[in-house]
């Protein structure tokens, strides 16, 4: 019994936490992407610098995000594992931690007109990263090249 | 590739002349949009039904499959109880009980005799006695200790040996029994699987129902009176239950039982017809 109280506690207070976090989340998201949208991150290679100019550098630019899941979507997750179908409990999750990322290449990196060759690695990881069947928390990865032209 | 090559390139030549244009994202369809707790409560409530379901369907073999476990079969799944109930024999006790036993067990039918019935008794305060699957009588000595007279005890064991015959012993382990004979059967007697199961079944106490008890109450009267040519003991025996006070122990051992009184009626009443 106590086993079961403990049990619904956590899946209540980790769906109101997690809710309230994740919403937050991504409140943030959205303004810094606003915020940095005047900074292009494309896939494509070098074919996209403007040959024109001269390039002052070109780094590397990186950052990552690890985001965990909370007890109630791993609850959901969880039962929709017996059904099938959308895991709509770990879109978030994914979601959340891959933005993230990007965000944190573009505000790492120094002073840039353009990040080309991005690309994003995600990974499990913590306690249950090895094991069958269970996620718990996402690493994403995100790295690229920014490249600032000479001013002329 | 052939097909993907000339797209690739002309990508390729065509990328300097494309403006970057700034704009957000203002929808996220990585995110399907579906309320969390609205899906929790659907998957909750499926799971639940199919939960039911096959607990009902469990409910409903136990009666089905009691009656067609073999003795050697029972005796398998008996050994498993021994850890549990065999700890302390009283000696002097068994073999008192055993000599009632044997006598009662020749009165009955070769099917029954099939299980092969044992009695022990075991020191223990409390005032009980179990049917256990694989034909063992527990008898504690708490119970001996109310009960004195051999035909007293001789009612107690045939009223044991009618819950053998009935199978109730395997019916009152309910649902349980049900998991135990799939686990046995299919894992073995001392696997991981079993011994999880049987150590979930709790404290096994086992359930009879009114009707169980009443239909060992009288198969216990016909072997007594078959073997005797009275029924003394099992007279005696209500008198001894009925006339202690309902927060005694003894009373309290046979909660699950019918009252007293109504045991004691019955009782009279088939004795009454036995003559």
């Amino acid at each position: 019994m106590e086993q079961l109280i403990l049990f619904v506690v956590l899946v209540v207070s980790g769906y109101m936490v997690g809710t309230f976090l994740e919403k937050r989340h991504y409140r943030s998201i959205e303004k810094r992407e606003t915020d940095l949208i005047r900074l292009p991150v494309v896939t494509l290679e070098e074919d996209v610098i403007d040959e024109t100019k001269k390039i002052r550098y070109a780094v590397l630019a990186k950052g990552n995000a690890v985001i965990s899941i909370d007890y109630f979507k791993r609850f959901l997750s969880s039962l929709q594992n017996i059904f099938g179908g959308n895991v709509t409990a770990y879109q978030t999750l994914v979601d959340r931690a891959r933005r993230e990322a990007v965000l944190r290449m573009i505000e790492q990196a120094p002073p840039s007109d353009i990040i080309t060759n991005a690309r994003i690695e995600t990974s499990a990881i913590g306690q249950s990263a090895n094991r069958r069947k269970s996620v718990g928390s996402v690493e994403a990865f995100a790295y690229g090249t920014a490249v600032k032209y000479k001013d002329d | 590739m052939a097909v993907l090559r000339p797209l690739h390139t002309e990508l390729l030549l065509n990328i300097k002349m494309i403006k970057f244009t700034p704009k957000t994202v203002t929808e996220n369809l990585n995110i399907v949009k579906t309320s969390p707790l609205k899906q929790c409560f659907i998957l909750l409530a499926g799971l639940l039904a199919i939960i039911f379901v096959f607990y009902f369907l469990l409910g409903l073999s136990v009666s089905w499959i009691a009656p067609h476990i073999s003795p050697a079969f029972e005796k398998k799944i008996g050994r498993l109880f021994e850890d549990r109930f065999y700890q302390n024999e009283n000696m002097d006790e068994s073999k008192r009980l055993r000599a009632i036993l044997n006598n009662l067990l020749k009165g009955v039918d070769e099917e029954t005799k099939a299980f092969g019935i044992e009695v022990r008794v075991e020191n223990n305060p409390m005032i009980n006695a179990v049917a256990l699957p694989g034909g063992t009588i527990v008898v504690f000595s708490g119970l001996l200790k109310e009960i004195k007279s051999d035909n007293e005890a001789a009612f107690v064991l045939a009223h044991e040996i009618g819950h053998f015959k009935n199978r109730d012993h395997l019916k009152g382990l309910g649902r349980g029994l049900v998991l135990l004979t799939a686990s046995v059967f299919l894992t073995g007697n001392d696997s991981i699987a079993t011994n999880f199961i049987f150590s979930q079944i709790g404290n096994l106490e086992m359930k009879f129902s009114r009707k169980q008890e009443k239909e060992a109450d009288l198969f216990a009267l016909h072997l007594i009176y078959d073997m005797t040519g009275q029924a003394d003991g099992a007279a005696s025996f209500m008198k001894v239950i009925a006339s202690q006070d309902k927060r005694s122990n003894l009373s309290y051992y046979f909660a699950s039982h019918p009252h007293p009184e109504t045991r004691m009626e019955y009782i009279n009443e088939e004795i009454a017809g036995l003559r």
